[in-house]
């Protein structure tokens, strides 16, 4: 940047010639300087459990990066307990290129919530990466055979139907459920939500008929969906899934206009140059490009949604916008 | 049942060169992360996640849940000679086992522990063989009513561990309730507690509670008796091996505590330390000598490592017949079938049954190869008990710090660490049960969870508790349970007036 500078003084005072000629040197120090590395480790940080989604998305990142070269200094990835304590840790190291994380839509919401004060401006989102789409299921022998059907039955009788999902009031599975009710003009607060502590606990709940429906990461239905224990009726992606999932029409082809995922994104501590966010952006432009990324994403039946950074940052305001009104209408919101 | 030449089939899978060495593996990182507190399973098969993914599925598979059953005998290690569980599935295994160590008899303890993890898992992975598939469909008939009663059930026991006083032991039963609810309230995103702290915002871990209330403490204890000038080796007599009458009152507790264990390991929304509450409760209940119990009961260690073995086994007949996790590590290995492009379910069964059978009877290899692998190390870690007082507690406190520390790398865990020494202290000080405590703080999350689950489900209408056969059975075992506690004490009293007379 300092060099950038020089440039422009020399430039007003000197000829042309010897402008071009000292443009040239410069432009060419410029460029070997400024394009910023990370020299020492680099640390992944993930505020949940080891094993959970966003820590194998961590470690899978970290594993690809090594592998292909990506990023040559050593990677590791720290789990902290909530996300609170995990971006306050962030911003404890607030400037310092080496503090990343891998975060997800809790982001924007517990921020709004109040359960965190920090936010996303406070941090420096670089890309999203992925989408977890929501599906939204029954079992196998339910009378309901698609979403707007439940919806429509629903609407005459909210208490008599509950709703099974994993983690808390807020996050995507509930909010998924809640746009298509409102969609369905039901106030969503009248759903009886049942929260249970993961989505496999929610999703045992459907399959033992103890709640009438589940609404849960559609990849992680697919197994019993096969097996005959759960019928998938909708599924929260803009258009239809591959795979298995398939056969399974979306809400909005359902004529409810619901589209909405757990997304997963990557980013850094606050504070950071121009030149080392150009650096993480290259890197994790470069991993969503891998074959390894690719076949995992897959294998979540999960799908890239690749944002560069500006498109990150617009999205985000976005999503912060349609969240407030949505967990506003749910009592969510902390006043 | 399934064909027998296909689970048979399973073994040949299972022993092949490759797959063994993988047992082998998963055997040897178990053991050996299982004893430090913090690092448990979940954490190991979460480490080595992405690197299995360039390996053989079924290899890896084999090695993950070779961790998973593993960390179950090295966990009893610390518990044993350092009071310091390495799991929290352990936490009941220190009640009597650490006091079995002070009394010269840690080799004992140790070898029961080994022998009854062997135990405790062969029972339940013959269940698993067996009755995988029948038991699944009677797991899912337990919704939030029934796990409700089943803690109200297990909360009942709190009256065996109440002693002399039945008022210290509620203050240390209702303090572990209480303690339960610090946290985000699950239903409403509410914070409770939490005192403005964002550590406490998951609750308070009970692993840092257990190991601060018995390890910590432990170490204040030993400083204190040192300045008394009480503190004295202990000295290890007799063979480190149990002996024959210990063998005796061992062995009914090893089968009871492996089909308990194996039982609530099958739940999917009941997890291993439930198991163990409920294995040690009821040894303590059934013995003719319960004041043993928490001075070194052989029984006592018996029990809870033969449930915590067998509830880690169990935990795979819903996640291989249904792909529901029976608990949390079992839901990192979920995680770990996905990402191999496995669904686990009834199709499974069918379309794969040699990853099937090979994964269920390498447990059966994996449990012998910990056995032989963690008989020979009692020998040598009995010796810990001959280090210097000095230096030995020093090690505690470090374990106990570096352990704590690594489950969410948080110095406030560390503060808590040091404050549930102190109050252990003050509870031993005071002569407070600390059983009652632990069951709470196990039992309240899922005791609140379920009723508020149950209370949305029937628009609060409290006969829903009740309404099924399973939860109405377990509201009467619930009641007999409470009345034989009123009546034991009673028939004791009149007992004694009649010696006296």
């Amino acid at each position: 940047m300092h060099n950038l500078r020089a440039i422009t003084k020399l430039a007003v005072r000197g000829s042309l010639a010897s402008m071009i000629a000292l443009g040239l040197t410069a432009a060419s120090s410029w460029s070997a300087q400024a394009a910023w590395k990370p020299t020492g480790p680099v640390q992944i940080m993930v505020h949940t459990k080891p094993g959970s989604s966003p820590d194998v998305i961590a470690r899978t990142v970290q594993k690809l990066w090594k592998e292909h070269g990506i990023v040559t200094v050593p990677v590791t990835v720290l789990n902290k307990s909530t996300q609170a304590v995990g971006f306050s840790y962030l911003l404890q190291h607030k400037g310092d290129p080496t503090k990343l994380t891998i975060s997800s839509t809790g982001t924007i919401s517990a921020k709004l919530e109040g359960i965190t004060t920090i936010g996303f401006r406070d941090l420096t989102p670089i890309s999203l990466l992925m989408s977890e789409y929501v599906g939204f299921a029954v079992p196998a022998d339910s009378p309901y055979k698609t979403g707007k059907a439940f919806m429509e039955a629903l609407a005459k009788n909210p208490s008599k139907f509950s709703i099974a999902t994993g983690g808390a009031r807020g996050n995507p599975n509930h909010t998924t459920v809640a746009l298509a009710a409102k969609a369905a003009g039901i106030d969503p607060r009248k759903l009886k939500m049942v929260v249970f502590s993961s989505g496999a606990d929610a999703r045992s709940a459907v399959i033992g008929k103890h709640v009438d429906a589940v609404t849960t990461s559609a990849g992680s239905l697919i197994g019993q969906m096969q097996s005959g224990l759960l019928r998938v009726i909708a599924v929260s992606s803009p258009k239809r899934l591959s795979g298995p999932l398939s056969n399974v029409p979306t809400w909005k082809e359902q004529g409810l206009d619901v589209v909405n995922a757990n997304w997963r994104w990557g980013g850094a501590t606050g504070g950071l140059s121009a030149d080392q966010i150009a650096y993480w952006e290259n890197v994790f432009a470069q991993t969503v490009k891998t074959k390894e990324w690719k076949n995992f994403v897959a294998k979540k039946h999960a799908e890239t949604t690749y944002l560069n950074h500006a498109d990150t940052l617009k999205y985000f305001q976005q999503q912060e916008k349609s969240l407030k009104e949505l967990l506003g209408e749910l009592d969510l919101i902390k006043k | 049942m399934e064909n027998l030449s296909t689970v048979l089939h399973g073994f040949v899978v299972a022993a092949q060169p490759l797959n063994l060495f993988f047992v082998l593996l998963g055997a040897i990182l178990g053991t050996v992360f299982g004893m430090l507190p913090g690092i448990g399973a979940a954490t190991t098969i979460a480490l080595l996640l992405p690197i299995t993914f360039s390996l053989d599925p079924l290899g890896s598979l084999i090695m993950l849940s070779g961790i998973y059953y593993g960390a179950q005998y090295g966990s009893s290690a610390s518990a044993v000679l350092l009071n310091t569980p390495g799991t929290a599935s352990a936490a009941m295994t220190t009640l009597d086992g650490y006091p079995m160590a002070r009394k010269g008899r840690g080799g004992a303890a140790l070898a029961i522990s080994a022998v009854a993890s062997f135990l405790g898992g062969t029972i339940s992975v013959v269940g698993l063989t067996v009755l995988a598939v029948p038991l699944s469909k009677f797991a899912l008939r337990f919704g939030p009513p029934e796990y409700f009663m089943l803690m109200v059930f297990s909360l009942s026991a709190v009256s065996a561990f109440t002693g002399a006083s039945v008022s210290k032991g509620l203050i240390s039963a209702l303090s572990g309730l209480m303690l339960a609810t610090v946290g985000i309230d699950m239903q409403t995103n509410v914070s409770r507690f939490t005192m403005g702290v964002p550590d406490f915002q998951n609750g308070i871990s009970f692993l840092i509670v257990v190991v601060g209330l018995f390890a910590i403490t432990e170490v204040f204890f030993n400083v204190e008796r040192w300045f008394m000038g009480e503190l004295a080796p202990i000295p290890i007599s007799g063979k480190l091996w149990f002996t024959r009458d210990e063998w005796r009152r061992a062995r009914g507790a090893i089968g009871r505590g492996g089909l308990i264990g194996f039982i609530v390991g099958v739940l999917p929304g009941a997890g291993g330390v439930i198991a163990t509450v409920l294995a040690y409760t009821t040894e303590k209940r059934i013995s003719r000598h319960p004041d043993e119990f928490g001075r070194g009961a052989i029984e006592g260690v018996a029990a809870t490592e033969a449930a915590n073995n067998a509830s880690s086994s169990g935990a795979f007949v819903p996640l291989l017949t249904l792909g529901i996790p029976g608990s949390g590590i079992a839901a990192v290995l979920l995680g770990a079938f996905v990402l191999f492009g496995i669904q686990p379910g009834p199709l499974l069964f069918q379309n794969q049954p040699d990853l099937v059978w090979g994964l269920i009877d390498s447990m059966y290899i994996g449990n012998i190869i910990l056995l032989v692998l963690n008989l020979p190390l009692i020998g040598l870690f009995v010796r810990i008990l001959y280090i210097p007082p000095g230096i030995l507690l020093a090690l505690m406190l470090a374990i106990a710090s570096v352990g704590v520390y690594t489950i969410d790398n948080s110095v406030v865990d560390l503060y808590l660490l040091l404050g549930f020494g102190i109050i252990g202290y003050g509870f031993r000080k005071l002569d407070i049960p600390i059983p009652p405590l632990i069951l709470g703080i196990v039992l309240g999350p899922t005791l609140e969870q379920t009723l508020r689950q149950a209370m949305i489900i029937s628009n609060a209408d409290p006969r829903f508790l009740v309404s099924s056969p399973i939860s109405a059975s377990l509201a009467a075992l619930t009641l007999v349970s409470l009345a034989l506690s009123f009546l034991g004490p009673l028939r004791n009293r009149r007992k004694k007036r009649r010696e006296q007379n």
